[in-house]
């Protein structure tokens, strides 16, 4: 191989690459078939994101192409290619909607109006279309059995418990700033403390010192529950259940307070400038409905659905009405400034000192 | 794994013997052309991005963040990224010194197998260790509950600092017996005909000569330590360091310039290091003065310096053996630690649908961009061995940048870069390369990271290699004819084949194992293994990410392997007599 | 003109092409410690199939030069001309002369026979062709039966004789020579100095040795540079060298040299009346030395005598044994006299008759051997 030929070469292909001089397409969307396959930003586990969109595309024949990624992280991204010909993403589905409300702010999501909206609860979805919830999780309290035995504590039944001094270091959740779920946990708090963001903090640095570590996904506290690490993760109720449910692990308890439960609302919305916009629409139809919501809970995820009407249980034999839902919670998290409220956390309570 | 780390260890490895170098002449036309190409070339691989960051970082954005700069939770965290690297700089160094001791000067039989155990962690991928450890040493980890009953709390500091000694000190390991191979040992025979005791011509004698290499080793650890932004996702705890900040920076509060702000604060001290390594440290490397080494070392063979050493090294193999062992079996089994069943279904999950994509793309990618760098790599150590005089120094900096910038800082910075095409007008002038809207899948992206981050290690070993190449041969190739090109194809770079090889090892290790620049470029089509591992280490699907750590460790040892035996003697000489099968004549008996 | 001498003319007559001309050359190295040019006004004609040496201390330019012929430098000044082409435009590869390095630079990973072929596959000749000019190159320097070792494989001579044929091969106009025995054991350095005599006078290339082994530039060569400091001191044949060299450092450097000083009473065409230890001779004498201030009359040990003598004072042509060390072939006595110490070689002594430290001699020498020079400013 001749020196030259391979130097030729790389130079070459760091020149020719770009197909340049050609002409920008504005990308004509309205001329791409639905069937021509969606890609989706997905906010929910990897599993869902694989089970549910499987189905999806089984049942309308539209092929479905994801990333996982956290609603933070899915937020930056379509912030980062705004403005570009075509949006990465057609669909953005599953996490919780206070991204969605901030990307709507951002100019990031397209307005839908399904037809399908109508059966959804009307606190539960964008009154202009940019987004519309269909599950409901509500949080609570996700312990070990064994080890609050073993503590000599009765099973808990209030938020006060991951106060108890005997929890010490026995206690995990994730950071506000990069975890929906943790997020929701300090926003059901702020509700339960009247929106007293100063109280609610004092709350947070009363719980401090029993924290082994503050996570940055949201599902590794209960993850650490498994293996033993800790005894008790505030949660959202289908990822603690799931451990008993599908993992068969009878040790893992989920409870909720009694003061009332917080609850995140995985939504779906249509991407601004997306490619393949028939097909998100067609997508956002079938994600609203009772097929998506049972393809949901057969992968293990027990989440009540955001849609009225007879039969919406969450495949525990719990309704809607079974759970103390906090009145004053708002999953939208409109009032609150999360990326403040994430600064706080970090600067009050993260790295304050312990021992 | 990165950095100058590899290159240092490279260095150490080579006889500081030089062969005195050519004043060089006036480069011919093809020279300048190839140096214009690689010039270019990397200025779009490091420079650009580089200058991207500079640029959001310094951006109303990211100033806002820059000016909480004497904020006491920003002080905090440089705090602890600063600490961090120290206490592993420091540590890593160690035990790595350590290692190299009983290795280079303690009798005991095994002493391969301890080379070989030494060298895996460099192998391993992000997370195989942090993973492991949290098995074997958390609250209820295997060892320190099942075995100890202790409930330690591996997360923070501590447990974040013991993974990346584990995980760096190798490359001490390989510094310092490089080093220690190279000290004269009639230097600790002179020292005992003067009267001193092993001990003191210890203290006195070897230490104070290794001391450059302590202060390298240091450096390198400490670079790579507060680089690294695998193992603080994992096991950081509460302990926030800068990569964790950057990187919630953009997934948390969705702040581009503000991380790029805080990769510019990484960017300071990691640079620092490294102009403190290369300008002041290894200048100040000395070995034996008259260059080399001669005469045998004689082994320790005293109980009392014996068993302390090796009962410290037997626990560091220990401990390796222990982490990769739950890596292999840990694969094998549903939820190591917590559901010991014997399952399948882990591998069956990697090596069929998203898994194997993922192993295929990284693979395909890494063997892509392993020749890549390794031709820029050999092509910029001629140049600045053989060819350039006032702009090697330049020339060579340039090449290192791409280890000497983090792997985090690098990421953002290819994220902001790249992730948009270059239009004016109607015309696209340059499509994006890196992210969903690029070309390609983005796959481009993810070459040009995993070239600059190879670049530096294959310029480096190309560098030591051309330079022992006396210059005489060069001449003798030209005064029969050769122009530069014919002479650097024909002679410099069959004899810089092992350099070559070694180049190659490094790039496609590093291109399969990085996680920090990669994980903000990863596209909807282009999945990644590091990623991958990263998703399942996250929602505790440990058995996973286990089933992928040990995939990962088998293919880049077996590419190692079969790139081990295409450069090797063996079928260089296959390749020799297949060429001169027409001609072979037999000899003359004499 | 010795016989042998006059077989060398014959033989250098018969060659035309390889007719080097240099004419000025300086060169100057940027930020060297001392201001002073390497190489200074070196200028030089070689005719074609001469065999030039350059010899000198180190340091004096005579690598210098030869790497600047060869175009490993660039000079800063002067000109180099290849029956009549200008060398200093082509690049050291585009020259067609082929150089023998010291160290051999043989290439490790090539057999002898890789090495060899070498210069020909790039001149990119016949496969056919290559395997038989290499074949018989090989042949011609007895290296036929090492053609698949490979260099490591091989002794320091047979790497030399590798590192000669790979040059001849080439059939270049010019060979450089870049003291390619100082890596040589003695013995086998004098008989690889024939080789490369015979090969020489075989191939009738113009050949450039650089060496500071005088016995090599004697037996080599037939014009000598003697080189100092950059500059050109004497270029002449070894005879003249020896006999009539230019100047003390000349004369210091080749052999070894009494000077004794002396005054010129008369001079007439080349010859002088000199005054010398007391005694009057008539000598020849350098054209220099005529016009010189001070003068100093170069006698050879070999050429000097001494016997023992009944006066005990050290004046005059009297002086006194300081050492005296039987070598074998020869003693060689240290003689202390007021015109400084001497040495003085006597062949094939009677070992009987040797005198001992302390005895008073007497000097005697041949005039006809003499030479004088001009004394040189220190």
């Amino acid at each position: 191989m001749k020196i030259r030929t391979i130097v030729g070469a790389a130079a070459g292909m760091a020149l020719v690459f770009p197909l340049a001089g050609c002409v920008v397409e504005a990308a004509d969307p309205s001329g791409v078939e639905a069937s021509a396959g969606i890609t989706v930003a997905c906010g929910n586990i990897e599993e869902l994101c694989e089970s549910v969109l499987t189905e999806f595309t089984e049942s309308t024949g539209i092929p479905a192409n994801y990333v996982r990624m956290s609603g933070g992280e899915a937020l930056a991204r379509l912030e980062s290619t705004k403005g570009a010909a075509s949006a990465e993403f057609d669909v953005w589905w599953g996490g919780p909607v206070e991204s969605f409300v901030a990307a709507t702010e951002a100019d990031l999501l397209a307005s839908y109006l399904s037809p399908e909206r109508d059966n959804i609860q009307e606190s539960l979805r964008d009154a202009d279309g940019y987004w519309t919830g269909y599950v409901l999780n509500p949080n609570g309290i996700c312990y070990s059995v064994s080890a609050f035995d073993e503590l000599g504590l009765d099973a808990p039944t209030s938020w006060d418990t991951f106060l108890d001094p005997a929890l010490s270091k026995n206690v995990a959740t994730s950071h506000p700033a990069t975890s929906g779920t943790g997020f929701g946990f300090i926003t059901t708090i702020l509700a339960l403390n009247d929106n007293d963001e100063d109280a609610m903090f004092d709350w947070m640095l009363d719980m401090h010192p029993n924290v082994l570590q503050y996570t940055q996904s949201g599902s590794a506290p209960v993850q650490m529950l498994v293996r033993g690490e800790v005894a008790a993760v505030p949660a959202f109720a289908s990822v603690c259940e799931r451990e008993h449910v599908v993992n068969g692990n009878d040790d893992i308890a989920f409870a909720y307070p009694e003061e009332g439960v917080g609850f995140e609302v995985g939504g779906t919305a249509v991407v601004a400038g997306a490619s393949n916009p028939a097909g998100a629409e067609a997508f956002t139809d079938w994600a609203l409905g009772q097929e998506a919501f049972d393809a949901y809970v057969n992968t293990g995820y027990n989440v009540f659905p955001a849609f009225v009407g007879e039969g919406a249980n969450n495949g525990l034999g719990q309704t809607v009405d079974d759970i103390p839902w906090l009145a004053s919670f708002d999953p939208t998290a409109s009032e609150y400034d999360r990326g403040e409220l994430a600064e706080r956390f970090d600067t009050d309570v993260a790295p304050t000192p312990v021992d | 794994m990165t950095l100058i780390a590899e290159v240092e260890s490279l260095r150490a490895e080579i006889p500081p013997v030089k062969a005195p170098q050519l004043k060089k002449r006036k480069l011919d036309r093809v020279t300048r052309l190839i140096l214009i190409a690689i010039v270019l070339i990397i200025a779009a691989l490091v420079l650009w991005p580089l200058y991207s960051i500079l640029r959001e970082g310094f951006s109303a954005q990211g100033l806002e963040v820059l000016g909480s700069l004497s904020s006491p939770t920003t002080l905090r965290i440089i705090g602890n990224t600063l600490l961090l690297g120290a206490v592993v700089g420091a540590g890593g160094t160690l035990v790595g010194f350590i290692m190299a001791y009983a290795q280079a000067r303690v009798q005991f039989r095994g002493k391969r197998l301890l080379h070989l155990i030494a060298l895996l962690p460099i192998v391993s991928p992000p997370f195989a260790v942090a993973t492991a450890f949290i098995t074997l040493f958390s609250r209820n980890g295997i060892i320190s509950s099942g075995v100890f009953g202790l409930t330690p709390n591996v997360y923070g500091l501590p447990g974040l600092s013991f993974v990346l000694m584990f995980s760096f000190f190798p490359v001490a390991y390989m510094n310092m017996l490089g080093m220690l191979r190279n000290l004269d040992p009639s230097l600790d025979e002179a020292s005992a005909s003067l009267g001193a005791t092993r001990f003191k011509t210890f203290w006195r004698v070897t230490v104070p000569m290794l001391l450059p290499g302590f202060a390298a080793s240091f450096l390198l650890l400490f670079v790579e330590a507060i680089a690294d932004l695998a193992n603080p996702l994992v096991l950081g705890g509460n302990f926030t360091v800068l990569s964790t900040r950057a990187y919630m920076a953009i997934n948390g509060e969705f702040n581009v310039p503000g991380a790029s702000a805080y990769a510019i604060m990484l960017l300071v001290p990691a640079l620092l290091v490294f102009l403190v390594q290369r300008y002041w440290v290894s200048r100040t490397n000395v070995t034996t003065v008259t260059g080399k080494p001669a005469g045998r070392v004689s082994l320790i063979t005293s109980p009392l310096a014996r068993i302390p050493i090796l009962t410290f090294v037997g626990l560091v193999i220990t401990t390796i053996v222990l982490i990769y062992g739950t890596v292999a079996v840990g694969g094998f089994v549903s939820y190591l630690g917590v559901d010991n069943t014997f399952t399948l279904a882990n591998y069956q999950y990697i090596l069929g649908g998203i898994g194997s994509d993922a192993i295929l793309t990284t693979t395909l990618l890494a063997v892509v961009a392993t020749p890549i760098a390794a031709v820029i790599g050999m092509t910029v150590s001629w140049l600045v061995v053989r060819k350039l005089t006032k702009g090697s120094g330049a020339m060579d900096f340039l090449a290192m940048l791409g280890l000497a910038v983090p792997g985090t800082v690098l990421g953002i910075g290819y994220a902001v870069a790249y992730n948009k095409a270059w239009i004016v007008g109607d015309y696209m002038l340059f499509p994006a390369l890196a992210g969903g809207a690029a070309i390609l899948g983005g796959t481009v992206g993810i070459v040009m990271v995993f070239v600059t981050r190879s670049l530096p290690t294959s310029v480096r070993s190309g560098v030591a290699a051309i330079q022992q190449i006396s210059p005489a041969i060069d001449e003798a190739a030209t005064s029969l004819g050769a122009n530069s090109v014919t002479t650097f194809r024909t002679i410099t770079l069959p004899l810089i084949r092992a350099a070559l090889l070694t180049g190659l090892t490094y790039a496609f290790a590093r291109s399969m194992t990085t996680l920090s620049p990669i994980i903000f470029i990863t596209t909807p089509q282009t999945k990644i293994m590091t990623s991958q591992i990263l998703g399942s280490v996250e929602s505790g699907k440990f058995g996973i990410a286990f089933a992928y750590c040990s995939v990962l460790i088998i293919l880049v040892m077996s590419v190692i392997g079969l790139i081990s035996f295409l450069t090797s003697d063996k079928f260089y000489r296959i390749a020799s007599a297949w060429r001169w099968r027409e001609t072979i004549q037999q000899p003359k008996g004499r | 003109m010795t016989t042998a001498e006059m077989t060398r003319e014959a033989a250098v007559a018969e060659v035309t092409t390889g007719k080097l001309v240099i004419d000025g050359l300086r060169k100057v190295y940027e930020g060297a410690q001392s201001a002073l040019p390497a190489v200074d006004s070196f200028s030089l004609t070689i005719e074609a199939g001469e065999f030039i040496t350059l010899l000198g201390p180190s340091g004096c330019g005579k690598t210098t030069t030869l790497r600047m012929i060869a175009g490993f430098e660039h000079p800063n000044e002067g000109s180099i001309k290849l029956d009549g082409e200008d060398m200093i435009a082509l690049s050291p590869d585009r020259r067609p002369m082929a150089m023998v390095f010291q160290g051999y630079a043989l290439f490790p990973h090539m057999t002898v026979r890789d090495n060899v072929a070498y210069g020909l596959r790039i001149k990119k000749l016949s496969k056919a062709q290559i395997a038989e000019d290499v074949d018989y190159t090989l042949e011609s320097m007895d290296l036929a039966h090492l053609a698949n070792r490979s260099p490591n494989q091989l002794s320091g001579g047979q790497q030399q004789r590798v590192a000669l044929a790979r040059a001849m091969v080439m059939r270049p106009k010019v060979l450089l020579f870049d003291e390619p025995l100082s890596n040589l054991d003695a013995k086998l350095r004098v008989q690889m100095r024939a080789e490369i005599l015979r090969l020489q006078r075989q191939l009738g290339i113009t050949s450039i040795y650089v060496t500071h082994d005088q016995d090599e530039a004697m037996m080599l060569s037939d014009r000598i540079v003697v080189m100092r400091n950059g500059h050109i001191e004497q270029v002449a044949k070894p005879s003249t060298i020896y006999l009539k060299p230019a100047s003390s450092f000349v004369a210091d450097f080749i052999g070894r040299a009494n000077f004794l000083p002396a005054s010129v009473l008369t001079a007439r065409g080349s010859k002088a009346l000199v005054r010398c230890l007391a005694r009057e001779f008539e000598v020849d004498a350098h054209p220099d030395a005529l016009s010189a201030s001070v003068q100093l009359l170069l006698v050879r040990p070999e050429a000097m005598n001494v016997s023992a003598t009944t006066s005990t004072t050290v004046e005059g042509d009297t002086g006194r044994i300081l050492s005296a060390v039987f070598y074998g072939p020869v003693v060689e006595y240290e003689v202390e006299t007021d015109a400084g110490n001497l040495v003085v070689e006597v062949a094939a002594p009677d070992v009987e008759a040797i005198l001992s430290a302390g005895d008073f001699v007497q000097i005697q020498f041949d005039a006809s051997k003499t030479w004088l020079l001009p004394a040189e400013g220190r």
